[in-house]
């Protein structure tokens, strides 16, 4: 038979373990390879050059609603982003991937061919974005009566296809953790109780805006003949300019993207974020410098637009290597990614994205909804 | 330091009484004490198996070096690696080059007589078999503080600086100090300090997977407890008419631990292994016991005139370094669903390393379109396949496995890829993976 002090000792040592096992669990970062029950597309992008698919997927065994919103971060009438918003609502079947192009949206079509870009379950109406639009999507889970719920179950990539060309690259949604039930329709607090805490300080391994590319150096079109017998042939080396040289003309350029982890949906307003740079280079030489700008609910900028990453083969570049260390920090917690761009001298461009890593989690962010 | 020689391989108590009021309160006091003490302390994140975090183990599973385009259709083919140290002080990486080349028995293949690298069997001439070598090549680096390096597979950093300034500044220059010779333009060839080591060209056909382990140094090789190290690849398919890039981030597992210590042998255990003394408890992060990927049904029409394939890279979490050829054959069960909630399943294995397009792992070449991974069997443009690794009873090995996946988009004129991190859930508790490397002068 228990006694009381059993009783007592027993809600002491559960009172204590629960302690820690919240405590423990409470600790968690954004990722962009695990489920999550936020999901954030830092880089949507509709310009009338380059279109966005999106592929988001329910790895739940039950059905899952899902709650999206686009924000444009499009300048408006003052230059200024307008970070607009737009948002609709979906329903996954379990295990059930979709997918949609941003500047078609999906519509709720039944009976569409075997092999059609609409078939299968449709998950409710996706609307087009306007173009242009460069902004992010953010989607949430949420239950059927759209009060946000924590399953950790939802996960995405999203596809950049040029219009022109065909050329793709491809980036892993960032997914937040949910950490224990939000029963608050109003808001999301990604503050490592509610949710994950996004990342204040991030690094990116980059190759300088102005570099010449080391693989189009080695087999493409590095350059093109100057004197010889072919001046103004392509060229990879001299050797291809019969007696001519190959001065070398082909560049890299790395754009990065940025969205606040904080974003108040309700009355169209975001908090303005800072970024602040510290560059290494192979020589261990040390450059910092911020954008000259800073950014409100979406940024996207290249490098080379900060001299301190910058090739010193370009007007006022200070880097001296081909490889070099980003460390960014952000004044409030922020995700992004980057997309390089390979360009040729024959006009080849060639885009490839990637994720940025985590280096530390920041400070509370609110996601305050509509 | 350099060392390339080797081949080693939840009820509520209702109860009433200022008595059991006052335990209550004591316990609450307690337990917000202990909560707010240990939240003080900073309770540290648990090791991850992450593309976007700094590890102390991080793989490349997918480096390929062709320059002669003998296996892309004669389009030359490339890797940049990308390796940097996040740290303000000084560390240094193990590194192996897992070849998975394969090529024929008997050395002699119908597309590169030389050095008889094949496609299938049917590359080989009198009944050989078209086989991975396996055999695996270390290198050493050390990165001063924050340092990034990067290298193309085919050719390595062989060289003994770094052109500053000029026309080919950042390039590798030999001429230290002296004449600008290999710096034209004004530039000086400045030599890394320490010198950073050196990285083995892969010349010829390569391909397989780079795995860097963070050492305490480049004289014992000894795993240390530290999460410095990221990475990134991009593989370029480039002439001189076609560029195309697609690029992912090597995957990082942590070190549980990350006080610096220096570990007492050359066996990382990435997780826990029941029944092993070898590895009782994790050092690293577990490798996973699912793997998600997203992807369109191979042949899918995207837009006009343009069709998707999917190409998916498996390396295992268990590798053996001391003996290149003692490797762990990995079973997968995967379960594929498309945009109606139907749901097919198909099984394959790993060996080392394998890279296998979508609609091959359940059909030879020709008939992929029979493929369950093939939409004109799916009829939806998107699937979720779900990859279940099969838990051994080995108490000296597991059954892990990691994956890239490339996206090829291919029309009349052109062929463009993408690349992305796999996603994944869930370990096999008790079930956790071995590195084994070996180290001069260890036991």
């Amino acid at each position: 038979m228990r006694t009381i002090q059993g009783v007592r000792a027993g809600w002491l040592l559960g009172a204590l373990v629960g302690s820690l096992v919240v405590v423990g669990a409470a600790r968690a970062d954004v990722y962009t390879e695990r489920p999550g029950s936020i999901l954030i597309f830092p880089k949507v992008v509709r310009d009338g050059t380059r279109d966005t698919t999106i592929k988001l997927t329910n790895t739940n065994n039950l059905v899952e609603h899902v709650h999206c919103f686009y924000v444009n971060g499009a300048p408006g009438r003052s230059g200024a982003p307008l970070c607009s918003e737009v948002d609709f609502d979906l329903t996954l079947t379990r295990q059930q991937p979709t997918h949609w192009t941003v500047g078609s949206g999906r519509g709720t079509i039944q009976g569409e061919p075997f092999g059609a870009d609409g078939t299968g379950f449709d998950p409710g109406l996706i609307p087009p974005v306007p173009t242009p639009f460069t902004g992010s999507l953010v989607c949430y889970e949420v239950d059927v009566n759209g009060t946000p719920i924590s399953n950790n179950r939802l996960k995405g990539e999203a596809v950049l296809t040029s219009n022109i060309g065909g050329d793709v690259s491809q980036y892993n949604a960032v997914a937040v953790p949910a950490l224990t039930q939000d029963n608050n329709p109003s808001n999301l607090d990604l503050n490592n109780t509610e949710y994950g805490s996004c990342p204040a300080a991030l690094r990116l391994e980059a190759i300088p805006d102005g570099s010449f590319d080391p693989a189009i150096s080695a087999y493409g079109a590095a350059g093109l003949c100057v004197g010889g017998a072919t001046p103004g042939a392509i060229c990879t080396t001299a050797s291809d300019c019969s007696g001519g040289t190959c001065p070398p003309s082909s560049s890299v350029v790395t754009n990065l993207t940025f969205v606040p982890c904080s974003l108040d949906l309700r009355n169209g307003t975001t908090a303005t974020t800072t970024l602040q740079f510290t560059v290494w280079d192979e020589f261990e030489t040390q450059l910092s410098g911020g954008v000259p700008e800073s950014f409100s609910c979406w940024t996207s900028f290249n490098i080379g637009d900060i001299s301190t990453m910058r090739s010193s083969l370009l007007p006022g570049g200070g880097i001296n290597t081909l490889f070099a260390n980003v460390r960014i920090d952000a004044s409030h917690p922020v995700v992004g990614i980057a997309e390089r761009f390979s360009s040729d001298s024959a006009g080849n461009v060639a885009a490839a994205a990637t994720n940025l890593h985590v280096e530390r989690t920041g400070a509370n962010a609110r996601i305050t909804l509509p | 330091m350099v060392r390339n020689e080797s081949m080693n391989q939840g009820r509520k108590l209702m109860a009433s009484g200022a008595t059991l009021h006052r335990w209550i309160g004591g316990v609450a006091l307690a337990a917000g004490l202990l909560t707010t003490g240990i939240a003080g302390a900073q309770v540290p994140t648990p090791a991850l198996v992450s593309s976007d975090h700094a590890a102390g183990l991080i793989m490349f599973p997918k480096v390929v070096s062709d320059p002669a385009g003998v296996l892309s259709n004669g389009i030359p083919r490339d890797t940049l690696i990308q390796l940097t140290n996040t740290d303000s002080t000084q560390r240094s990486a193990h590194c192996y080059y897992v070849d998975a080349t394969p090529r024929c028995t008997t050395g002699i293949s119908r597309i590169d007589p030389i050095t008889g690298v094949c496609r299938d069997n049917n590359d080989c001439t009198n009944g050989a078999t078209c086989d991975p070598d396996w055999g695996a090549v270390d290198f050493d680096v050390t990165l001063t503080p924050n340092q990034p390096i990067g290298w193309l597979a085919s050719s390595g950093l062989t060289r003994d600086g770094i052109c500053s300034g000029g026309d080919r500044t950042g390039q590798e220059c030999d001429v230290l100090g002296g004449p600008p010779l290999d710096c034209p333009g004004g530039g000086t060839c400045v030599s890394l300090s320490p010198p950073l080591g050196e990285v083995p060209a892969r010349p010829g056909v390569f391909v397989g997977e780079l795995k860097c382990i963070q050492v305490d140094g480049v004289l014992t090789l000894l795993p240390v407890n530290r999460n410095d190290l990221i990475g990134e690849a991009a593989i370029y398919d480039v002439n001189q008419t076609n560029v195309d890039v697609r690029a992912y981030n090597a995957i990082g597992i942590q070190a549980v631990s990350s006080n610096s210590a220096t570990q007492a042998d050359t066996t990382l255990c990435l997780g826990a292994t029941t029944g092993s003394a070898e590895c009782p408890v994790a050092e690293y992060a577990q490798c996973p016991s699912v793997l998600i990927l997203d992807h369109f049904f191979d042949s899918a029409t995207v837009s006009p005139g343009t069709t998707v394939n999917t190409e998916v890279t498996f390396v295992p979490c268990t590798e053996n370094f001391e003996n290149g050829r003692d490797q762990i054959v990995d079973s997968l069960q995967l379960l594929v669903f498309n945009e109606f909630e139907q749901r097919f399943s198909a099984s394959t294995r790993v060996q080392c390393f394998r890279e296998v397009g979508l609609s091959n792992i359940d059909r030879f070449p020709g008939q992929e379109a029979t493929s369950i991974f093939n939409v004109a069997v799916q009829g939806t443009l998107t699937g979720q396949t779900r990859i279940r690794t099969v838990p051994g009873s080995e108490t000296d090995a597991g059954h892990g496995v990691l994956a890239i996946a490339e996206e090829f988009r291919t029309s009349e004129a052109t062929r463009k890829s993408s690349a992305f991190n796999v996603n994944y859930v869930g370990t096999n508790a008790g079930r956790g993976d071995f590195v084994r490397y070996v180290a001069q002068g260890t036991p």
